[in-house]
C-alpha cells in the first residue's frame, strides 16, 4: 500500500536477491559486456526433475532462460521445499470454478502480502509509482517474464487488456468497473516493453489495492499473441472460420470461450491452449461432463525460493468434481484430499475430521474468518408500504429489538460457542475496527429493550403485541435462505426473543432465487445474510456500512441509486448521502492514513444510523491439511484476499512424498 | 396389427410436443431465472455482481425475452440438433449430456439385468414353495429391501466400501482412470466400482419384483391348465417354467415402458450421493440453478424414453398376450 501521497512500491529483496545484486555489481565494476547473461549465470537456478529431462531432450530452454531477470523471490512459510507430488482436492457441481481460482489463479501485477496487513507487494510488476494527485501510475514489469507457452509477457499485453477488452463496448458493454475513475476508463500509454503508464480522469488512490484484489487478476489473464486472434481488430479474415469451428454465434462469445474475460469465468479453466502466468496450467479442463480436472506445472513460472529453486514445488493438481458436499467430506475422511477448505469447513465437520485425523493422516489448520458476522438482519428502510417504512425507520424500534436478543445464548446454541456478540461492523483484526459500531446495543437487556420500544410504539393489543402507527399489530416477515450459511437457527431464535417483547416477527424461509427476486424488487420486510467485509476488505465491500449496491439489504433502492450514479433507485437519506461522498473521497485518496480516517467517519455515521442488526462475529474457519503437506499458512478466509492462493500455494510441498 | 403400431407411433408426436411444453414450463415456474440464482451464488461465495453486469448477462442469454419466444427458440433449435447453451457450465448442452447419458444407460442396464436375474428365480421359488421357511425368509428380506431408502443404502455401502475395501469415494473410476483413454485396465476399474450403484439401485427393484412375481404366479398355479399339465405327466420344472411363468410375465412387459425412465431418473438422488458421472446429478443441479436449457434437455430425453418405452410395451404386449385384441 502507498505510504505517501506520492510513492513507490518496489521488491523488498530477500537473501538470494541481494547476492545476485552484489554479484552483478561486482561484474559491472569490471566492465562486463553483457549484463543479462552474467546475471543469469551468477545464480544457480534449479528446477523440478521432470523439467530437467525436457531441457536435456532439448524441448525446453534452460531454466535461467525461462525465468525473468529478477524473478519474484517467495520466502517459504516453513522451509525450502522438495519437488514433486500431486495436490488432490475437490469441487462440488458445475460452477465451482472459484475453488480452482483459489488454488492456483492469483497472479496480479501487485499482490497482497501473506499476512494481509493491508500492504501490497510487487508480483508481476517490479515497481509502481504514482503522481502526487493519484491520477497517474507508472508501472514497471519484471524483465523477461514469459507466458506458459514461452512467449514474452510485456506492456503490450496490458495495453491489449485496457484498450481491446476493458475498452471494447461490444465485449463489455459496461466496461470494467475497477479500471474506471470519474466514469472513465484509465488510459494506457506504453513507454517501453516493460514500462507503461495508466492515467485516470479523476484521482484514484486505491488503484494499487484494486490491482491486488481478485478483480485485478483480470489484467494479467490475456496473452495478446494468443487472444488477439479472436478479435476482429486483429484477425478480420480468419475470424469467421474460428467462430464456426467453435460453434458459437459471434466473436464476443468466441472470445469469452477461448480467453475468458472475468476473473471468475468458468472459461478460465476450460481452454488448455490459453497461455497463463499462473503456477499450474490446465490439462484436463473443467468442461461439462468432467469429473476430474487436472493442472500441470508451468515451466515458465516466474517465482523462485530463496535458494533459487523455481516454483511451484508441487507437480500437478488433481481436483475431483463431486455432486455433493458430503462426498467431499468422506473423501477427506478417507485420506483422498491433501488440502481443502471450501465446502468442508463447516463447524459441524470439526469433530468428524478430528476422529478421522489419524487414519486419514490429516490435521486442521485454523485461520481467521474475514466475515464480520454470521447473521445480519436488515430491516427494509425503504419499504414500499409507508406504515412499515415508518416502523422500520424508527431508530428506537431497532435499538429496542437489538437489546432484546440474548446473543450469547444464540452463540452457544447455534454456533457451538464460537464468536462474540457483534453488530454489522469490521472485526477487531481490521484496520477499520470501530468499537462503537461493533458493540453498541449488543448486551441482552429486556428492560432497556422495552424502554426503547415503549418510546417508539407503546400501545399493545390484548395479546400483548405492540401496535404500529396505523393501530394494527406490528408484524413482519424475516426472509431467510435456509440453503446457505448457518443463519436459519440464529434467525429463528432471534424471532423468539422479539416475540417476547411484543413484536410479531416471523421467519420466512425461501429459496435463494425467490430471495433475490424479492429483494431486487424491494418487496421484503426484513432479510438475513452473512456479513462480508470484516477485515481489510471493509474498504471494498462496505455492503452493510452504507447503501453501496443492490446487496445492501436494508436499502436496496438507495444502493442502486449510488451504484448507478443517481440514475436508478431512490434518493437516499442525507446521512447516507454524506457517507457516499466520504466513500468517493476514499477512492480518490492515495494516502493510507487519510483513507483510514475517512473510513472511520463513514463508520461513525453507520453507528449513528444503526442500519442493520448483527448477531455475532464468526469464529475461526479451518482447512483440512494432509500431514505431509508443508508450508501451509494459516491464512484469513476471505474473498478479496483469495485464500489460500494469496498465501502462496506455489510453495506448498510434500514431505515425505506421497 | 401394423395399423395399430402406426397409429400408436403417430400419437407420439403430439405427446412429444405436449411434454416439451410441460418441461419448459416446469423449469420456468420458480421465481427468477438463471441470472438470479447465479447472483445468489456469487453473493454467497463473497463476490456479488452488480446489477448492470447481471442485466448484461440476461441480455446475452436472451432471458429478457417473453417465455413463449424463449420456448420456440429452444424447440426450434432442438429440432435442428442444437440443444442450446448451459448457462452454468458455459458450454453446449450436447457436450455435457451425451457422455453422461451413456454412463446412465450403462448403469441402468446393468441394474436391470441384475434385478431380473435375481428377482425371477427368487420370485418363482417363493411362489412354488409358498409358506415354506424359504418363502418367509425371502418375503421378509423383500419387505426390508422395499422399505430401505436407496440414498441411505448408498451412504451405508459407500461407508463400508471406504472403511473395509479401501475404495476411493464416489464416482465410477479411481482417480487414475477418470480421464484415461479406454483400456482393459480401465474397464476392470469400472467394474470394480460399478457394483456399488448397481446393488444400491437394484435392491428396491428386486424386492418389488419378487413380490409381484410371487403374486402373479400364485394366481396361475391353481388354474386348471396347470393341473392338466401335471396330470399328463409333465416334469414339474418344465411345467412351471413353460406355462404359468409365461403368463405371470405379462405385468412385467406392460411396465417395461416405465422401467426405462425410472432407471434414468430414479437414480438421481443415489447418483448424487455416490457422485456418479450420470445424468442425475446434473439434472438436480440444473433445476436448482434454473439452468433451463440443460434441465429442459434432460427432462425432454426422459420424456422421449417414456414415449419409446410405452410404445415398446404396447407392441410387445400385443404380440405376447393373445387375450389382448387391439384390432376390431
Amino acid at each position: 500500500m502507498m505510504a505517501h501521497a506520492a510513492g513507490t512500491v518496489t521488491d523488498a529483496g530477500r537473501g538470494f536477491r541481494t547476492t545476485r545484486r552484489r554479484a552483478t555489481g561486482l561484474i559491472a565494476a569490471f566492465g562486463a559486456l553483457c549484463l543479462g547473461a552474467t546475471a543469469a549465470s551468477a545464480v544457480e537456478y534449479k528446477q523440478a526433475p521432470m523439467l530437467d529431462e525436457l531441457v536435456k531432450a532439448g524441448t525446453l530452454p534452460p531454466v535461467a532462460e525461462r525465468l525473468p531477470k529478477d524473478p519474484r523471490v517467495v520466502t517459504p512459510v516453513e522451509k525450502v521445499g522438495k519437488y514433486g507430488g500431486t495436490w488432490r482436492s475437490g469441487m462440488v457441481g458445475g460452477s465451482d470454478r472459484n475453488w480452482l481460482f483459489r488454488m492456483a489463479g492469483y497472479e496480479p501485477l501487485l499482490a497482497w502480502d501473506r499476512e494481509w496487513s493491508g500492504k501490497v507487494i510487487p508480483n508481476l510488476a517490479a515497481e509502481i509509482s504514482n503522481s502526487a494527485d493519484a491520477k497517474e501510475y507508472t508501472i514497471k514489469l519484471r524483465q523477461g517474464l514469459k507466458w506458459s507457452d514461452g512467449k514474452p509477457f510485456t506492456s503490450d499485453d496490458i495495453g491489449f487488456f485496457i484498450n481491446d477488452i476493458a475498452g471494447n463496448k461490444e465485449l463489455l458493454a459496461n466496461g470494467v468497473d475497477w479500471m474506471m475513475s470519474g466514469g472513465e476508463l484509465g488510459k494506457f500509454e506504453k513507454i517501453d516493453d516493460t514500462t507503461f503508464k495508466i492515467t485516470f480522469k479523476e484521482p484514484y488512490g486505491v488503484f494499487p489495492q484494486k490491482l491486488a484484489s481478485v478483480y485485478g487478476v483480470q489484467m494479467t489473464m490475456m496473452a495478446k499473441h494468443y487472444c488477439s486472434q479472436f478479435q476482429p481488430t486483429y484477425n478480420k479474415d480468419g475470424l469467421d472460420a474460428l467462430i464456426k469451428e467453435a460453434g458459437v454465434a459471434n466473436w464476443t462469445e468466441l472470445f469469452i470461450k477461448k480467453c475468458a474475460v472475468d476473473t471468475e469465468a468458468n472459461e478460465r479453466w476450460q481452454n488448455p491452449d490459453r497461455p497463463t502466468m499462473e503456477p499450474w496450467v490446465i490439462k484436463d479442463p473443467y468442461i461439462g461432463g468432467a469429473t476430474l480436472v487436472t493442472l500441470k506445472r508451468n515451466p515458465y513460472y516466474f517465482k523462485v525460493d530463496p535458494e533459487g529453486n523455481q516454483l511451484p514445488y508441487i507437480d500437478d493438481l488433481s481436483v475431483s468434481v463431486n455432486a455433493d458436499k458430503q462426498t467431499l467430506v468422506l473423501k477427506v475422511v478417507n485420506g483422498e484430499i491433501d488440502y481443502q477448505d471450501r465446502h468442508v469447513n463447516a463447524n459441524a465437520n470439526r469433530a468428524v475430521f478430528a476422529d478421522a485425523a489419524e487414519k486419514a493422516q490429516i490435521h486442521l489448520s485454523d485461520g481467521p474468518n474475514a466475515d464480520m458476522n454470521t447473521t445480519i438482519i436488515s430491516f427494509n428502510l425503504t419499504h414500499k408500504d409507508p406504515v412499515k417504512r415508518e416502523i422500520f425507520n424508527n431508530k428506537d424500534f431497532r435499538i429496542g429489538l437489538s437489546y432484546a436478543i440474548d446473543r450469547q445464548a444464540i452463540i452457544d446454541a447455534a454456533f457451538v460457542g464460537q464468536g462474540e456478540p457483534w453488530q454489522a461492523a469490521p472485526r477487531k483484526e481490521s484496520p477499520y475496527y470501530n468499537e462503537r459500531l461493533a458493540k453498541q446495543y449488543t448486551e441482552y437487556d429486556v428492560a432497556k429493550a422495552n424502554e426503547h420500544l415503549d418510546k417508539a410504539f407503546p400501545k399493545k393489543d390484548s395479546e400483548g403485541f405492540r401496535l404500529g402507527p396505523d393501530g394494527k399489530r406490528i408484524s413482519f416477515n424475516i426472509m431467510v435462505i435456509p440453503a446457505l450459511g448457518d443463519f436459519l437457527d440464529s434467525t429463528q431464535l432471534t424471532a423468539q426473543y422479539w416475540q417476547a417483547v411484543g413484536v410479531d416477527a416471523k421467519v420466512q424461509t425461501v429459496d435463494r432465487t425467490l430471495f433475490y427476486d424479492r429483494k431486487d424488487s424491494n418487496d421484503h420486510d426484513a432479510a438475513v445474510f452473512l456479513g462480508s467485509g470484516g477485515m481489510g476488505d471493509a474498504l471494498f465491500e462496505p455492503t452493510f456500512y452504507f447503501p453501496f449496491w443492490n446487496e445492501t439489504l436494508f436499502a436496496v433502492p438507495w444502493g442502486n441509486w449510488y451504484a448507478s450514479g443517481g440514475k436508478a433507485g431512490e434518493e437516499p437519506s442525507a446521512a447516507a448521502k454524506k457517507q457516499m461522498d466520504l466513500y468517493r473521497e476514499i477512492l480518490r485518496s492515495a494516502d493510507v492514513a487519510k483513507q483510514n480516517e475517512l473510513m472511520q467517519q463513514l463508520l461513525n455515521i453507520a453507528a449513528d444510523e444503526f442500519y442493520a442488526i448483527g448477531i455475532n462475529s464468526p469464529g475461526p474457519l479451518f482447512a483440512a491439511v494432509k500431514n505431509n503437506l508443508h508450508n501451509v499458512y494459516p491464512r484469513p478466509f476471505a474473498w478479496t484476499y483469495p485464500s489460500p492462493v494469496a498465501s502462496n500455494t506455489e510453495q506448498y510441498y510434500f514431505d515425505p512424498p506421497r | 396389427m401394423l395399423g395399430f403400431i402406426f397409429r400408436r407411433f403417430l400419437w407420439m408426436f403430439p405427446s412429444f410436443f405436449a411434454v416439451t411444453v410441460v418441461a419448459f414450463v416446469i423449469i420456468q415456474l420458480p421465481p427468477g431465472d438463471f441470472v438470479t440464482s447465479y447472483a445468489a451464488d456469487l453473493a454467497t461465495s463473497g463476490s456479488p455482481a452488480d446489477s448492470a453486469t447481471l442485466d448484461a448477462l440476461r441480455l446475452r442469454y436472451g432471458l429478457d425475452q417473453p417465455m413463449v419466444v424463449q420456448y420456440f427458440t429452444w424447440v426450434g433449435n432442438a429440432l435442428k440438433g442444437d440443444l442450446g447453451m448451459s448457462f452454468e457450465y458455459r458450454s453446449p448442452v450436447s457436450d455435457i449430456i451425451w457422455d453422461r447419458l451413456g454412463m446412465t444407460t450403462l448403469v441402468a442396464f446393468c441394474t436391470l439385468a441384475f434385478v431380473w436375474l435375481i428377482a425371477f428365480p427368487v420370485g418363482i421359488y417363493s411362489a412354488v414353495r409358498q409358506y415354506s421357511i424359504g418363502d418367509y425368509v425371502v418375503t421378509f428380506l423383500s419387505f426390508l429391501g422395499m422399505a430401505t431408502p436407496s440414498f441411505l443404502l448408498a451412504l451405508v455401502v459407500m461407508y463400508l466400501s471406504v472403511e473395509f475395501l479401501g475404495y476411493s469415494v464416489g464416482g465410477l473410476f479411481s482417480p487414475d482412470f477418470v480421464n484415461a483413454p479406454w483400456s482393459w485396465a480401465r474397464v476392470v476399474d469400472l467394474v470394480q466400482h460399478l457394483w456399488i450403484p448397481v446393488v444400491v439401485l437394484g435392491v428396491a427393484g428386486i424386492a418389488a419384483l419378487v413380490r409381484i412375481m410371487r403374486a402373479n404366479l400364485l394366481d396361475e398355479l391353481g388354474k386348471p391348465y396347470v393341473e392338466t399339465g401335471r396330470a399328463k405327466g409333465l416334469p414339474e420344472t418344465t411345467l412351471i417354467l413353460r406355462y404359468p411363468t409365461r403368463v405371470a410375465l405379462n405385468p412385467f412387459i406392460s411396465t417395461v415402458g416405465w422401467v426405462l425412465p425410472v432407471l434414468v431418473s430414479g437414480d438421481v438422488i443415489v447418483s448424487s450421493v455416490l457422485s456418479l458421472p450420470t445424468s442425475g446429478p446434473i439434472l438436480i443441479q440444473a433445476l436448482k440453478t434454473q439452468d433451463m436449457y440443460l434441465g429442459g434437455a434432460l427432462i425432454m430425453f426422459q420424456c422421449i424414453l417414456v414415449l419409446i418405452g410405452t410404445l415398446m410395451s404396447d407392441i410387445l404386449l400385443a404380440f405376447v398376450d393373445p387375450r389382448i385384441r387391439y384390432d376390431n
